[in-house]
């Protein structure tokens, strides 16, 4: 389970990444496609609107995972909702893109190689540690949203008793 | 939503997936003899569950019992009134995973088990980090999500991945030693983006300025932010403090004096001096506090206003320098925007105050704060002090948004934890043309003592107070 020492280890390193959010990118694509070099194609040739895609996502989860406990009740739009988010996500990633199950944990290297070298000293074994956690939930929810036997449906909504 | 088996995803990994999200969820446990129950989640929250006969936290751990076989995840419409939850996710799951399963539940069927739930190793999902083996470019690593099945505690997730080591036949970038150590020598990192990281923009003092004093210029990309009324009100309180300080009117438009009720009073001002070269210490005016004086921007006569399209940071050193011999602290008020004048002064200034309105439009105007320091040259950069938030609105959610998105974008050692309110007060001040400090000295309102926090907090930035010189007193006698 995500702990408030982790988010708030996440939300204060992120603030560190945005200014360098271009550079993040540049290395974490850069270091999956030294991984990987057969996802390269899997991309549109000019990388550029995904850089900011990811950086976007990231942004997101970021903003998503900062809300105070007391704030458990306030209602979130569904298409703001990380979960919601998330899982459809996965599903896309699984039938539209075809991205299969085993792309995870590279993926998550390079991520985490990426900001490694972002943020340099700042990279501590608390931070990497925390992202290395929310980054295994996402992908687990990822691969949970691609697998569903039912589309994740977020208006499938039902009434309670 | 979702479904599937415990075979797959273990309770306790569902449940931790769904509390990333913040809908009011139901998740519900089958058995192959028809037993079931729900757990409902709310925003990391375990609102309630239902199971048999059993309610709240005895019903929540029996669900955990290795005769659930399903599951199924759907979404509810949020009830009208939501009782007080049974408490938050982690702490109940680290409340169950102390227990064994077998005094969960009296099931016949309950598995032997090894203090933990009955898995299938092969196709076990926990929430430990993934492993990153080291890479061969040819070779195939392990799935970083297959994990240990005998792994005591899956939520026990604070084990820190091992680096990837580079092997022999490495075709990667260099790999930093540890996570603690900067850039390893010879590596190439390309830094294509137009900002550079914002956290050397803080520390990096303006090392052409830094050993002649400080000069704090306040700033905005954004007009309308309030520059002018931080800029005075700081003023005061940091000469309150027994600084001496000269607040200076960077813009000729001449706002400061506008604030004060007294233009008539300027017989010349900074802009003069500039371009003239005479001593702008002739043309301070005092104010009722001994330390306090003003300049102003101009007098009766407009300048010569090709000084403002001039790069003027060497005229404006040498003023600053001047004015330094007398006093411990420079306020500048600048023009609007980052760029032209304020350029200028922001050249030859020590450290910046960025004044960001709480309002959508400033907000995204505000990216320029940062992107127009990082275009100057690193020697050139004032250090940034810091970013108040002004005319914060509290009881409106826009108003509030900015402040939520300056937490979450900014860098951490920017904000202050000051912020100032939109208040009445101001206006009256303003039509009063006075700080609000003097608006009855006696009782100041309280906004004043805002003013005077933020100054602390510049003060302690700017290294302006002196550390305590004597150990503290005991307190109680």
């Amino acid at each position: 389970m995500l702990t408030e020492a982790e988010r708030q280890l996440i939300g204060s390193s992120w603030r560190l990444v945005v200014p360098i959010a271009e550079t993040a990118a540049d290395l974490f694509y850069r270091r999956l496609f030294e991984l990987r070099p057969e996802y390269r194609p899997l991309f549109a040739t000019d990388i550029e609107v995904q850089k900011r895609k990811l950086i976007k996502m990231l942004a997101f989860v970021v903003k998503s995972l900062n809300y105070p406990a007391s704030a458990w009740k306030d209602n979130v739009p569904i298409d703001e909702d990380l979960l919601l988010v998330v899982l459809a996500m996965g599903r896309r990633h699984s039938e539209l893109y075809g991205v299969p199950n085993d792309a995870y944990a590279p993926t998550g290297e390079a991520l985490i190689w990426a900001l490694d070298y972002g943020l340099g000293e700042a990279f501590t074994d608390e931070v990497r540690s925390a992202w290395t956690h929310v980054y295994t939930l996402l992908a687990a929810t990822m691969k949970m949203g691609s697998n569903a036997v039912e589309p994740a449906d977020p208006s499938f909504v039902q009434a309670s008793a | 939503m979702l479904r599937g088996t415990f075979e797959e995803h273990a309770l306790r990994d569902v449940l931790e997936i769904v509390s990333i999200g913040r809908q009011y969820v139901g998740v519900e446990v089958s058995s192959a003899q028809g037993e079931s129950g729900v757990i409902y989640v709310k925003g990391g929250q375990v609102v309630s569950a239902d199971a048999l006969d059993l309610t709240g936290l005895p019903a929540f751990r029996s669900l955990f019992s290795a005769r659930f076989e399903k599951f199924r995840v759907f979404r509810m419409t949020t009830p009208a009134a939501l009782p007080i939850p049974l408490g938050s996710l982690p702490t109940l799951l680290l409340d169950v995973s102390t227990e064994r399963p077998e005094a969960l539940a009296p099931g016949p069927t309950a598995a032997p088990v090894e203090g933990g739930h009955p898995r299938r190793p092969s196709q076990q999902l926990t929430m430990a980090p993934p492993t990153l083996e080291p890479v061969e470019p040819k070779a195939q690593p392990a799935s970083a999500l297959e994990f240990d099945a005998t792994a005591a505690h899956p939520i026990a997730v604070s084990a820190v991945a091992p680096m990837p080591k580079p092997t022999s036949a490495t075709a990667y970038l260099p790999v930093p030693e540890s996570s603690k150590s900067s850039r390893p020598p010879g590596s190439e990192v390309p830094v294509r983006s137009t900002l550079s990281s914002a956290s050397a923009v803080v520390m990096a003092a303006n090392s052409d300025n830094a050993r002649h004093g400080h000069v704090l210029a306040v700033a905005s990309p954004k007009g309308g932010a309030g520059k002018t009324t931080i800029a005075l009100n700081l003023a005061l309180s940091l000469a309150r403090r027994g600084l001496r300080v000269v607040l200076i009117d960077g813009d000729v438009n001449g706002d400061i004096l506008s604030s004060i009720n007294a233009r008539q009073r300027s017989v010349g001002g900074a802009y003069d001096a500039l371009a003239s070269g005479a001593d702008p210490a002739d043309l301070l005016l005092k104010t009722s506090l001994a330390t306090l004086s003003i300049l102003p921007a101009v007098g009766a006569a407009l300048p010569d206003l090709a000084l403002l399209s001039q790069d003027t940071s060497a005229s404006w050193r040498s003023l600053f320098d001047r004015l330094l011999t007398n006093a411990d602290l420079l306020v500048v008020d600048t023009p609007a925007g980052m760029f032209g004048a304020t350029h200028s002064i922001l050249t030859a200034a020590s450290h910046v105050v960025g004044v960001l309105q709480a309002e959508s439009v400033a907000n995204r105007s505000f990216e320029m704060f940062a992107r127009s320091l990082d275009a100057m040259a690193a020697a050139k950069r004032p250090a940034v002090a810091g970013v108040v938030l002004n005319m914060l609105q509290a009881a409106q959610s826009a108003s509030l948004a900015v402040m939520q998105d300056a937490f979450n974008n900014l860098p951490g050692e920017w904000l202050f934890d000051v912020s100032i309110p939109r208040n009445s007060v101001f206006l009256t001040a303003s039509y009063e043309g006075l700080p609000l400090g003097m608006l009855d000295e006696a009782n100041p309102p309280a906004a004043t003592y805002l003013f005077d926090l933020l100054a602390s907090e510049v003060a302690d930035r700017l290294q302006l107070t002196k550390p305590a010189t004597r150990a503290p007193r005991a307190f109680l006698l």
